[in-house]
């Protein structure tokens, strides 16, 4: 049942962005104004995690739009527009010559943090970053990100595989026991 | 025992499906029949979307960073924020038709037949022109409210 509403989430999702997209080809600058307000807090989060810095991440944050827009007409629709900008800004992040050598993980981040939380979302957002870094603990270095992916930019195991290039079925297995632990913390503490 | 080992297979599979993929037959039916294994589901998917929740707030499009990539893009691009809120139409929106009732209501005993006619005939076109402009400002806000309504509708279609 959820994943219905995901698809029909995701198809509503794709089809605004990729109308977005054609509106921004066909010369309205406006339309990708929106493509970045609505994309501008995950630019932030990746950036953030690779440069731990708001300075660095800024200049990040406007070099992958910028190149965004130059590359916009590459973007065929094979993949959704939220993966292709996340391959471009990943691509980047990891190329840069200001990226710091250790990814800090998303589950710490002060961008996670919601104002609207209820005290029960927010210590069930706690939960799952703890299960994130406990995961993580026994993960070689690379497979942090493909974990923030999946839980936090709500990306699937194959559009993973295609952003970082890392095998679907390695991160699978990883998300999947990251998966086991949230849930054995959620049983431990009473929410299930 | 066996139900244990039972909910241990059902649950391994669900914790491997990816996302928007479809929750297989023999799951669903385990689910159906195992409140233990539907609690934890049901708190998994509660995490998950509590979790990516924050990046999926929009930045308003006033934001020093968008504004400064718009204009690498263009120079003389600006930021076409709606200065006037929705509760401020309302608000003045109202005032205007208040104010014109109290004058049509002023004038109803010495004014003619043919002046009262005419001052409706106004009174009705300024609403409309003053409805048509808040609408054509405000287009973002209501294909935003029906786009919802639609996903909605759909998911309660599909018996979500």
């Amino acid at each position: 049942m959820e994943s219905q509403r995901t698809d029909i989430e995701h198809l509503t999702i794709s089809r605004r962005d990729s109308e977005l997209v054609k509106t921004t080809l066909e010369g309205d600058q406006k339309s990708f104004a929106r493509l970045m307000t609505l994309y501008k807090k995950r630019i932030v989060a990746i950036g953030m995690s690779f440069f731990k810095n708001s300075v660095d991440t800024e200049d990040f944050v406007q070099e992958v739009f910028f190149k965004a827009y130059t590359k916009l007409d590459t973007f065929r629709g094979d993949s959704m527009f939220s993966t292709w900008l996340t391959r471009l800004a990943y691509n980047l992040a990891i190329n840069s010559v200001k990226r710091r050598d250790e990814y800090v993980q998303l589950s710490d981040d002060e961008i996670l943090k919601d104002m609207s939380d209820t005290p029960e979302e927010a210590q069930i957002r706690k939960i799952t970053g703890e299960a994130i870094r406990e995961a993580i603990k026994e993960l070689p270095a690379q497979y942090a990100v493909c974990l923030d992916m999946y839980f936090f930019y709500d990306i699937s195991y194959a559009e993973i595989s295609n952003i970082t290039g890392l095998p679907v079925n390695t991160i699978k297995s990883h998300i999947f026991r990251a998966k086991k632990i949230l849930r054995d913390k959620l049983v431990e503490r009473g929410f299930v | 025992m066996k139900k244990t080992e039972e909910c241990n297979r059902v649950m391994d599979a669900y914790l491997g499906l990816d996302k928007g993929e479809r929750v297989p037959f023999k799951l669903t039916l385990h689910l159906l029949t195992c409140s233990k294994c539907r609690k934890q589901v049901k708190g998994l998917k509660m995490a998950e979307k509590i979790a990516k929740a924050p990046l999926e707030i929009p930045v308003p499009i006033d934001d020093e960073s968008i504004l400064a990539v718009m204009k690498k893009i263009n120079p003389r691009y600006t930021s076409s924020k709606n200065p006037i809120s929705i509760t401020r139409w309302i608000i003045y929106g109202l005032a205007m038709i208040l104010s014109m009732f109290v004058f049509g209501f002023s004038k109803f005993q010495e004014a003619s037949k043919g002046v009262l006619i005419s001052f409706y005939l106004l009174f009705a076109f300024a609403v409309t022109v003053y409805c048509a402009m808040f609408v054509g400002t405000n287009m973002d806000f209501f294909v935003k409210i029906m786009t919802t309504k639609k996903v909605d509708r759909n998911a309660e279609k599909a018996g979500i």
